[in-house]
């Protein structure tokens, strides 16, 4: 093989190894965004529970049959449209 | 594009600006600007227009065009004939530089009582924002190309979790204030104004707060260095003849939100929001209302006829369902089945998150004269399919569900919520029922709904899938009988 043949053999597999590791950066920013994406969604989940327990907690823990009830009405009303 | 249009251009019809647009920004590459949708789906009829340079008044270019099959004169007006214009969202409603002096007035009579409430029942640093503050710093008056009004509050959080348990909190407080309310996001939510002739004004309340690091984020879509010392302790602006309260240097808050042009009047302006900001809202508070205005476009043009044979599911369900309890039509849409089901003496309660549904439900129950509740339940809010799930629970008592082609539109979060609601209000007896679309590996679709239904506590009873799969057409289907009982009759 040529010398001239040797370089351009040389730099086309780099070329190919620069190219798959491109390939699998983008694939872990992908997988990476998803996962940044889900973590935040939990912020909501995590607040939405937070209401829903601190809004319920006092009267369930009071074992108040009647203050749960009516907790729960207005709470269901706080999900209620205009 | 007309000639020597290089700036905002106000799109007049009969004499009355409808719509703004920047020649340079939003012209494509042939120099077309495409009509906001809002406005594209009401034109009909005949329009004498203008387009008018908005900084010199100059008429651009004008004509008469037929822009619908209809023969009327078009107009852009509400149902009780006030005058409409597009704003800054692309969104279809009325503008102060149309509405007189009682509908502004009532909005900043209706803006400081909900200011007050805010700051003596909720504690809150409440203060105006967008729109309304940059009108008041400009002139005093409400922007004339605007159509809401906003506030913003400082939230004691730090994390987007504190700043939206402090939303929620402060909803709750208005509520129970008296104050009509709705959820935008887990950071803003609207108060309600009523105005002259029955008219009700949104009031938008957007969280404010100053992260770990010390950057501004205000919803729906600031984010930035802000000098607390700017903002807060509060000062005051005057806003058509009224005191309220302000950033104490309202100044460099506008400069975040609108730019450093914000002093100048452009009522074609829109948000440019950076995609790492959109990203960081929307991946935060976001989500509960996903497609919801699509839904509730399509049952507004329902037809008006509507069609009254039940679907095949209904009539399926029929003959299986448990004698004499009620049934929970989840997802019931326009309300063909449920009210189909009330007609043949079952009690049914319609479930949908799209309230111009139920409105539509509730108009097709009356003009059928059955007896059917219809109340709003959305699977992405988690808040409110607990609640829900838990009044019905407490409610101890069989019940069936039912539910048609609902379960292919939720995403993954909603659908494991909906089979937690089905978990929770079954708990006494009944039976589920489901049908869903299959478009993609259908057996295989199937069996991913039936692990789920299994690993909520669920057991299948029947399973089938049928329909055809020629044409490309998307008819294939499954349906599900599932039951969630766990407690005998009497038990906690």
């Amino acid at each position: 093989m040529s010398d001239e043949t040797m370089v351009d053999t040389e730099a086309r597999t780099r070329c190919k190894r620069l190219d798959r590791r491109l390939r699998q950066q983008q694939q872990q920013i992908l997988e990476l965004k998803e996962e940044l994406h889900e973590t935040r969604r939990l912020h909501r989940r995590v607040a939405e529970l937070a209401d829903v327990l601190g809004e319920l907690l006092v009267p369930a823990l009071d074992r108040d049959d009647e203050r749960v009830r009516a907790a729960l009405a207005d709470l269901d009303r706080a999900g209620r449209d205009a | 594009m007309p000639d020597g249009a290089t700036g905002v251009v106000d799109v007049v019809f009969s004499g009355r600006r409808v719509w703004s647009f920047h020649a340079q920004r939003d012209a494509d590459a042939e120099g077309f600007v495409r009509w906001p949708s809002a406005l594209a789906t009401r034109l009909d009829g005949w329009v004498a227009w203008q387009l008018v340079d908005h900084a010199t008044g100059t008429v651009l270019a004008s004509g008469r065009t037929q822009v619908g099959p209809s023969e009327e004169r078009f107009e852009l007006r509400d149902d009780a004939g006030h005058p409409l214009a597009i704003d800054k969202a692309g969104r279809c409603g009325r503008m102060f530089d149309e509405a007189d002096q009682d509908v502004r007035g009532a909005l900043v009579d209706g803006v400081l009582r909900a200011l007050s409430d805010l700051h003596t029942h909720g504690g809150a640093q409440a203060f105006l924002a967008f729109g309304c503050l940059l009108g008041a710093v400009r002139s005093g008056r409400m922007i004339g190309h605007d159509t809401d009004a906003d506030l913003a509050v400082l939230s004691p959080g730090t994390t987007p979790v504190d700043v939206m348990i402090h939303s929620y909190r402060l909803q709750h407080v208005m509520r129970r204030r008296g104050w009509a309310t709705k959820r935008m996001s887990g950071g803003g939510f609207k108060v309600y104004v009523e105005g002259p002739e029955d008219l009700l004004m949104g009031v938008d309340v957007f969280s404010a707060w100053y992260d770990d690091e010390g950057v501004f984020s205000m919803l729906p879509n600031v984010r930035g260095p802000l000098p607390r010392e700017s903002l807060v302790p509060l000062g005051t602006v005057v806003l058509e003849g009224r005191e309220v309260a302000a950033p104490l240097r309202p100044e460099p808050l506008l400069a975040l939100t609108y730019g450093e042009g914000w002093a100048v009047p452009d009522p074609s302006f829109h948000f440019e929001v950076p995609t790492s900001v959109r990203r960081r809202m929307s991946g935060w508070f976001r989500g509960e209302r996903a497609h919801l205005d699509d839904w509730d476009a399509a049952y507004a043009h329902l037809e008006a006829e509507p069609v009254r044979e039940p679907s095949d599911f209904a009539a399926w369900v029929e003959s299986r369902a448990t004698p004499g309890v009620e049934l929970l039509d989840l997802g019931c849409g326009g309300g063909r089945d449920a009210v189909w089901f009330a007609a043949r003496g079952v009690r049914v309660t319609g479930y949908d998150f799209s309230t111009v549904a139920l409105s539509r439900a509730s108009e097709r129950a009356q003009s059928e004269a059955v007896d059917v509740a219809f109340e709003p339940l959305n699977f992405a809010d988690a808040r409110d399919s607990l609640t829900t799930g838990a009044r019905l629970a407490f409610d101890a008592r069989p019940r069936d569900l039912y539910s048609r082609r609902v379960i292919e539109g939720l995403d993954a979060p909603s659908r494991r919520m909906f089979w937690r609601f089905c978990s929770m209000v079954q708990r006494r007896g009944g039976r589920t029922f489901v049908e869903t679309a299959l478009p993609d590996e259908p057996q295989a679709g199937l069996d991913r709904l039936l692990s789920e239904i299994e690993d909520s506590g669920g057991r299948v009873e029947d399973a089938t899938v049928s329909g055809d799969v020629d044409g490309g057409t998307q008819t294939v289907r499954g349906r599900i009988v599932a039951s969630w009982a766990t407690a005998a009759q009497g038990d906690a």
